[in-house]
């Protein structure tokens, strides 16, 4: 794996690599509560001359959180623009982008945004909106579940090592561990994350989805709390261009737990394009 | 053996998420017999809240990494209560998760009081953040929060970049409202002068009271001549305001900030300079309205005029 020119400064934020070259580029967009390290056990399944790009949200991961500004990231616009922003630094257009869950929405922002970036977005357990707003929609949850994952999640922090890292360690210890315990597999730090939280369990795109640009693909899980079955018919249903992949998987993280599936899906969809 | 452990065991699949064990003590903690328990989806016994976080944050580190501790969970109870727990769990190559489940009440009271510790905090921070910013009389900030705020705005229009205008307000002929009306009196006009020049003003610009009856304005990524525009709303704001019968009116001057200046602090003395220099032109000229005062990249050239834009009430008490 190649790092990016470190020069640009986008690229760093984004903690943005490159791996391959060739004409097709995928870019994959991790979901909430994790990092581009969920991509590695997919990213096998794609040839050389296929050159894939993979980057952490400012705030999660190894992006420069020092980057973080709490009004562009109150909701999914200021994560899209980091999208925009990154296929403009590595000078890429007409790219697929796979986005996972909460990434789906913000691929497909940053393509009604900029459609001359993307040809096609693939869509891992979307959801437009997690909220049930009754009667016409079920996203799956009530307003008072979702306040509760703010809370569970704010009393995670509390015992998490890596909030109580530098603490725990002193400043004497060099910054050595602390990085290292930081960065563990999704490790994100519970100032960014209850943002990326807040933008994504309480909005609602479902909209935005009936004016996507460009051919997707939905790939559904067909057991999947977070984003049912009838919510991926839904987004087909409201989609246009849309093609719909039903995945017989338990979960949310497709690309984690059935990798070799989605890439064949992805590749059918890319050759019928 | 398990039977004994003073906590809650379960082994469940990673693949359909299936309860293989499940021991006493958890089942008792739920109000299930492990019978009960055994063959049944993990799902089933998590709050939505707790399936969101197991989804999106636990399940792919431990699909990653092996191994999750320390997280706090809420299960439901047969009965429908909520037990919140903390949990150590472990995958292994054989496609499961063992769980060592640990009750949690007292720490999760503990927590939540933390929270709510930090929380009110967070927002007696912020309300005497803004009680140290804010000028009492008028709500405006206050002439220290406004230098503050000024150079955040000198290197946000340096990044845009955009430019950045600042005016001086000053109400005319105020000693003569306070000697002759008595000070309760200049209070009320200053805080409907302040109300008026907010009423013109968009959330991203800046207003301050200054000093006694002066007022700064800085307009964000607007020119000289958009400052003149805004100056135009600034008079013709005011004309409802009276002291008894006599209008209230004020002399403004403006001057442009010089953003190819390293030195935030350097540009804005400079341009605040600049103003006040154009302020007492305006003052000189007859007071109730605006000139504006160019400044040079380096040194600002004195006295020139741009334009001059006149307010039409005549003058105030």
């Amino acid at each position: 794996m190649m790092t990016a020119d470190t020069a640009n400064p986008v690229l760093v934020r984004n903690n943005v690599s490159v791996i391959g070259g060739g004409s097709r580029t995928l870019v994959f967009g991790h979901g909430f509560g994790c990092d581009q390290t969920m991509w590695r056990f997919l990213t096998p399944y794609f040839d050389e001359d296929t050159r894939l790009v993979l980057y952490d949200y400012t705030g999660c991961g190894g992006s420069d959180v020092s980057q973080f500004d709490g009004e562009r990231y109150a909701d999914l616009n200021g994560y899209a623009l980091d999208l925009i922003e990154l296929c403009d630094a590595l000078n890429l257009e007409s790219v697929c982008f796979v986005g996972h869950s909460v990434s789906a929405t913000i691929g497909l922002l940053a393509a009604i945004k900029r459609p001359d970036l993307f040809s096609s977005l693939v869509f891992v357990c979307p959801s437009p909106c997690f909220l049930n707003i009754p009667p016409e929609y079920e996203g799956g949850f009530d307003r008072a579940d979702l306040e509760e994952l703010i809370n569970l999640m704010d009393k995670n922090h509390v015992g998490w090592a890596n909030y109580l890292a530098p603490v725990v360690m002193g400043e004497t210890n060099g910054e050595g561990m602390v990085t290292e315990l930081t960065q563990s597999f999704c490790s994100t730090d519970p100032t960014f994350l209850k943002p990326f939280a807040l933008a994504t369990f309480f909005s609602d795109h479902r909209a935005d989805f009936e004016r996507c640009p460009v051919p997707s693909l939905i790939l559904q899980s067909s057991t999947d709390a977070l984003a049912s079955q009838q919510v991926g018919e839904y987004i087909h249903a409201n989609t246009p261009h849309s093609q719909l992949a039903l995945i017989d998987a338990i979960g949310h993280c497709l690309h984690m737990t059935h990798p070799e599936q989605v890439a064949d899906e992805i590749h059918r969809f890319q050759s019928k394009l | 053996m398990p039977e004994r452990f003073p906590c809650g065991l379960i082994v469940c699949s990673l693949d359909d998420r299936k309860l293989s064990f499940a021991n006493d003590y958890v089942a008792s903690m739920l109000g299930f017999s492990s019978e009960e328990m055994i063959g049944q989806a993990l799902e089933m016994f998590l709050s939505k809240a707790s399936l969101i976080f197991m989804d999106s944050y636990v399940y792919p580190t431990l699909l990653e990494s092996g191994d999750h501790n320390e997280l706090q969970l809420t299960l439901i109870a047969k009965d429908g209560d909520r037990v919140p727990v903390l949990a150590n769990i472990r995958a292994n190559d054989q496609g499961f998760m063992h769980w060592a489940l640990f009750s949690a009440i007292e720490r999760d009271k503990m927590y939540q009081e933390l929270i709510e510790t930090r929380d009110q905090l967070q927002r007696q921070t912020q309300k005497l953040k803004r009680l140290a910013a804010t000028d009492p009389l008028t709500g405006m900030l206050n002439r220290r929060a406004s230098q503050e705020r000024l150079i955040e705005l000198y290197d946000q229009s340096r990044r845009a970049p955009s430019p950045l205008t600042l005016l001086l307000i000053d109400i005319d002929h105020f000693k003569q409202v306070n000697d002759r009306f008595g000070h309760s009196e200049g209070d009320r006009v200053l805080v409907e002068v302040a109300l008026a020049i907010n009423s013109t003003l968009r959330s991203v610009d800046l207003g301050a009271r200054w000093g006694g009856e002066e007022f700064l304005i800085v307009l964000y990524a607007t020119d000289t001549q958009g400052a003149i525009e805004s100056s135009r709303r600034i008079h013709s704001a005011l004309e409802q305001i009276r002291i008894e019968q006599h209008k209230v009116s004020v002399s403004i001057g403006v001057a442009k900030i010089d953003l190819n200046l390293k030195e935030a602090n350097q540009a804005i003395d400079q341009a605040i300079s600049a103003a006040d220099t154009a302020l007492y032109r305006a003052k000189a000229m007859g007071r109730n309205r605006t000139e504006v005062q160019i400044v040079s990249a380096s040194a600002f050239q004195t006295g020139t005029r741009l334009k001059a834009v006149e307010g039409e009430v005549k003058k105030g008490a």
